[in-house]
This record gives structure tokens, sequence and C-alpha cells, in this order.
């Protein structure tokens, strides 16, 4: 097993199977474009903390095996099916999610985006509008109604 | 080893480090470690993306939310696909105004795909669509439920660049008015779909419209590929004929349920358009007073030189000597087989088709209650071509039981979708008894890459024990891609249903009252072919 030493924002380093870190394609760029040699050299990854990044890597080593889903083209919504694994993956703090799917984002891990949105979507879907703004904390900000919502509202 | 070693050496410091951060929260956050991030902060291009998977409705709902919710939700790439017929869980939209408004803030040059109820088939809607939605290319009009045509002699314009469009028939309704106004508009159609109101016909006598004028209809869409006419009661040969004389490009065409299509042009269809590949009969049979497709105009046809690949003639009432003259002459490209419901068929023609070798492309077959097949003869089939096939349907012959399968199944390694069993209600019982437990085993070691399967045997067949949950784990780890499991309702659905529901997979199970395994999935055309 060929192995890659991740360097997290706090310093920890994570070692992880090369194939498995390739599954980010940011991290396939750096490991392929670059001349890093994975013997010796740490891979910085200086925006995201280890709080962060081991949920990741879990989460990557889990998933290695998977095939890539297909490019989901933005249409109109479907049914989708979340496994048992990442169900329990799923159980974090909203807060830590976001900031896994903003890392995610940077790594360019499509389908842990992917599940993070689906997750969000579904609690979107079972929530009314009060709850909506408790779960996400929104500022109350009062919103004039246009002219379309005017009609939509009729 | 020593590597080994680090591995873990690091992956418990950071263990620990993590749970003193999460203990020592104010700590934490001093330093930065501890999540500060909102779902505001996500960026416009994930919050884009959490609402793709949400349905219009909701997409409008969350529209008042806030301002950044609102300007996503707002976003064209949301609202390339819309339905706005509500009874498909479509988006209700109450007034013609407030569709305008949607088209020309929502929608605009993203908008691809669209589809129509009758209310909202106006023609001030229509000339909206075509100024501001360039990118249409897809269109359904649904007039099904109709009583009345809204008056079209303003209507100027349409959409133009329409690739396919679906054009769902009411029973009364002339669609002439409608259909003169958009004949110079729709010449680049490529798929064309009329369905018609077969699943309302009644037994009692009916005068029959022709409502749509498919002669001249046919001269303004020479460019279609794929021609679906669904159901429709009076589409009969002159039709099918009226195509073929305009649509050289034809690849596709499929007459379901279309009563009064005898086959007569069927031999003309196949000489004028040499792209046809794809010929769907299903259920073309007599009704009233109507013949059904008649065997003397199958046999015309010259099978053997055409380019077809893909045929569906189940449920028709064809003669023995047909069916034994076509499986001769059935073309050495043809994937797909369709051969259900006859009750002519028997093992003479399964042996002519392997005397010929002309079924070595074959990957679809379907032998639905065609009850005068023995299994000798289907294992002798299934043992040249078994490894290649995709997808099977033997179901509804009693004596195809466990034994057979068992026998079977290890040479379907490749079979994609697969029908079995026979149901309760068909009027031959069948004596022995299955035990479904060693069935499952079997499919779930033998067919890793099944995605659909339907077992129609019902209780008073079906045999399971305690030890049948231990089954549908082994077939549920086995089969990761099975996505529609179609069972009799009984207690051994409920078994099922429970246990995929228990590993979150609650949309696999089904019953047969409301759903059937078939293998369209496997044409070529699939994707053309959809609709609603």
């Amino acid at each position: 097993m060929v192995i890659a030493r991740l360097q997290s924002k706090d310093g920890d380093i994570f070692i992880i199977d090369v194939d498995v870190a390739k599954r980010s394609n940011t991290l396939k760029l750096a490991i392929e474009m670059s001349k890093i040699d994975l013997d010796d050299d740490v891979i910085p990854i200086e925006n995201i903390t280890s709080n962060v990044l081991k949920p990741i890597i879990d989460w990557l080593t889990y998933h290695k095996d998977d095939e890539p889903s297909e490019p989901i083209k933005i249409l109109k919504a479907k049914p989708y099916y979340i496994s048992n694994w990442d169900k329990e993956f799923l159980k974090m703090d909203l807060k830590l999610l976001y900031e896994i799917m903003n890392a995610a984002h940077f790594l360019d891990i499509k389908d842990l985006v992917d599940l993070g949105c689906k997750h969000i979507a579904n609690i979107i879907k079972i929530s009314s509008h009060e709850e909506l703004t408790e779960i996400f904390e929104f500022e109350a900000t009062p919103i004039l109604l246009t002219e379309l919502e005017q009609i939509e509202n009729m | 080893m020593d590597r080994r070693i680090s591995m873990w050496a690091v992956t418990q410091d950071v263990s620990s480090a993590t749970i003193s951060n999460i203990k020592d929260g104010a700590a934490g956050q001093k330093n930065g470690l501890l999540p500060t991030a909102t779902i505001e902060k996500l960026p416009d291009k994930i919050l884009l993306k959490i609402f793709s998977y949400l349905p219009h409705k909701e997409l409008s709902r969350l529209a008042r939310v806030c301002r950044k919710w609102r300007t996503v939700s707002c976003d064209s790439r949301l609202w390339t696909h819309v339905s706005l017929r509500p009874e498909v869980s479509g988006l209700h939209v109450s007034s013609i105004e407030s569709l305008l408004a949607l088209i020309s803030i929502r929608f605009g040059p993203s908008l691809k795909y669209i589809e129509l109820p009758i209310e909202l088939i106006t023609h001030t809607v229509l000339h909206e669509l075509a100024y501001k939605c360039p990118n249409l290319v897809q269109m359904l009009l649904d007039f099904s439920t109709a009583m009345q045509l809204h008056d079209f002699s303003d209507l100027q314009t349409f959409p133009t660049k329409l690739r396919s469009m679906c054009i769902c028939l009411s029973e009364v309704i002339f669609m002439e008015g409608f259909m003169r106004k958009i004949y110079n508009f729709i010449n680049g159609l490529e798929v064309l779909h009329l369905i018609g109101t077969y699943e309302k016909v009644t037994e009692e006598e009916e005068e029959i419209y022709e409502v749509i004028n498919i002669h001249k209809l046919k001269s303004a869409v020479p460019n279609l590929r794929v021609i679906n006419l669904y159901g429709i009661v009076f589409v009969d040969d002159s039709h099918v004929e009226a195509f073929s004389s305009n649509c050289q490009q034809l690849e596709c065409l499929a007459l379901n349920y279309c009563n009064k299509v005898t086959g007569s042009t069927l031999k003309l269809l196949f000489q004028r358009c040499k792209r046809l590949r794809c010929l769907l009969m299903y259920q073309t049979v007599g009704m009233m007073e109507h013949a059904g497709l008649l065997s003397e105009h199958v046999t015309a046809v010259e099978w053997d030189k055409t380019a077809l690949q893909e045929l569906d003639i189940g449920g028709t009432e064809l003669s023995a000597e047909c069916l034994l003259d076509l499986m001769g002459r059935l073309p050495q490209g043809l994937r797909y087989l369709a051969c259900g419901q006859q009750d002519a068929f028997s093992d003479i023609m399964i042996k002519e088709l392997l005397e010929r070798g002309n079924y070595k492309s074959l990957v679809a077959l379907d032998l639905d209650r065609n009850e005068n097949i023995s299994d000798e003869a289907l294992l002798a089939f299934l043992t040249h071509q078994g490894p290649a096939l995709r997808g099977l349907v033997l179901s509804g012959i009693p004596h195809l039981t466990e034994q057979f399968w068992l026998a079977v199944l290890p040479l379907l390694r490749n079979v994609k979708i697969l029908v079995m069993g026979m149901g309760d209600s068909c009027c031959l019982k069948i004596h022995q008894k299955i035990h479904i437990d060693s069935l499952i085993d079997c499919i779930a070691n033998c067919l890793p890459e099944l995605e659909r399967l339907e077992i129609q045997w019902g209780m008073s067949t079906l045999r399971f024990s305690d030890r049948s949950s231990k089954a549908i784990d082994f077939i549920r780890m086995r089969c990761p891609r099975l996505q529609s499991w179609v069972l009799t309702d009984g207690k051994y659905f409920e078994l099922v249903k429970s246990n995929f529901e228990r590993a979150d997979r609650k949309t696999v199970v089904r019953t047969t009252t409301n759903c059937h395994v078939t293998l369209v999935y496997l044409l070529l055309n699939y994707r053309d072919l959809l609709f609603n």
C-alpha cells in the first residue's frame, strides 16, 4: 500500500492510503501534478482543521471501493437513498457538517458534498417555516413581497 | 510494520485531540478549532445543490425564508425541467398570469422541458415560451381531460427548437384547430408521442373520433426518429403507412395497445424505413370488431432483410405457422424479443431459433405466459444464450418451478432484469410448492448484476420459514443494485418489505398490484420512449 501524509491546519498528520486520498480530486491533482515524494513529504492542507479532516478521511476510507457516481444533472427532484453507514456518519452537529461540506467542496469530493446536500434537503423537507429559521439559525429578516410573490401568494 | 505503528499513533493522537476539543469547547473556539460555520456561509454552489434535491413546490416555500435562499431558489438552473401538472406531483400554478410571470422571471433561457395541463395551454403561454425560452427542446401538452379546446386562432408562434413532443389526446376534442397552427414550427421534431385514451375505454360501444389528423401531421415532421402511438383507438394501418411515407429516419415505432392495427402496411414500412430497428406492438390484439395483428401480414414482412434489433409482439394472436416462420427469419442482429402471451408458441419455435442460429445477439427475451413451452426446450436454449442475456421474463408458466430455476439461474450471470413465477389468480393451479429461500439464495449467488426482480407466486404456493430473513439479508447484500423487487401481496411480501425498510431501502419492495417488471429498460430508445 502506498501511503500519503496529510497535514491538517493544526499540524496533525494523517497517514492514509494514497488511493483513498485520490478520491479527492484536489488531492489527486496535487499528488499527480506536483513532485510530491510520497515517502518523505507531507501534503499540507492549510485550511482544514483536524476535527473536520478526520471524519472526511473516515468517510473516504469507508467508501474507497465505491464506483464514482454519474454526474448529477440539476433536474427535477428525484428519490434518493442514504445508506445506513452514511446515516450514522451524518449524526453530527449541523455546524460540523457545514464545515465538512465546505472542506469536501474544497477537496473536490463530489459524493461527500452530495451526501451532505441530500441530508440537508431531507431536513428542509420535513421542517416548517419556523423550524427552518430555528434549525438553520437565520436572522429573521423580513422579506418584502415582490410583485411575483404577490402573484404566487394569490 | 513501522508504518502501521506510526499510523496508529497518529490516529490515536488525533482522536484524543478531537475529544479534548469537544470537551473543552471554549478553549477550542479561541483556537478556531470548533466549527463556527452556518448554513449561510456555505457557498451558493452547495446551496444550489441542496435545492436541486427538492421539488419545485418546496422551492416556492423556501423562497420566503430569507433573501439568500430566495435568490438561490430562483436560480434558473433549478428550473430546467418543470412539470405544471399537480396530479403527477408537478407545481400547481393557479392562473395564466402567474405562469406568464414564472416564464419570464424563473424559466427564461434555461428551460428545456415543460409539461402543461390543458388549462395552461393558451396562445399567450405558447407565445411567451416561444419568445423567452429559446432552449426549450421538449414539451408535453396534456389535453386528456379537455372538454373544450382554447381558441388558438391568434396563435402566431410556437417554440421552434422542439426535439421531442408528447401530446396526450382526449377522446372527444378535435385537435386540428391547434395542430394547423403549429405544423410550421415542429419540423425539427425527432421524437413524437401521441398518447391515446386506451385505459379509459369501456366495454360499451362508443363512437371513436379521429381527434388528430395523422395524414396531415406526418407532412410536418419529416425528421422523426421515434414515434410512439400509445393506446390510440383510431390508429390503423393507414396511419403507419402515412408515417412511413415521410419519415426516412425512423428508428423506433411503438404501436402498443393500438387495436385497429392489423399489420397490413408493415411490409411497406420496412421497405421504406431502412433504419427501423425497433418495432413494439404489444397488445395490438383484436377487440370488438377489430381484428388485431394478423398472421398473414406478419408473414408478408421480409424480416431477414430488415435492420430490426428489437421486436415486441407480446399479447397478439399469431398462428403457430406465423410464429415458426417468424422465428426462422428473424434478422441476425435481433437483441430484444418479446413474444409473450402467445398460446401457439411452443418448443418447435425454440428449436427453430436454435437451428437457425439467429438468436446470438439476443440480450432480452420475454416469453411470459407461453404455457406450451417445456422446461427442457428452455434449458437447452438458455444453455446456449443464458450467459449473454441481460433480461429474462418467464412468468406465468406453471411447470417452471424451483427445480427449473435452480438449474437455470447459474447460466444467467449477467441478468439485470428477471421475472418468474405464476400468480394465484391464474386459472391453472400449481401443485408443487415453491421453497422461496433456496431460490433467493441461488439468485443472490448467481446474479450479482440484478437490478429488477419480480416473483409472481402467491401465498398458496410459496413456502417460507424462520430462516427466510437470512436469505433476504443475503440477497440484499449480494445484489446491491437491486432497485425494484415486486412480489405478490401477502406475508412473504411483508417480510421482505420490512427487511428492506430496516436497511433503509424503502422504495425497493412493491406488490404486483401496483407494479410490474418489464424489459423495456433494455431498449436502445428507452429514454426517448419515456413519457409522463
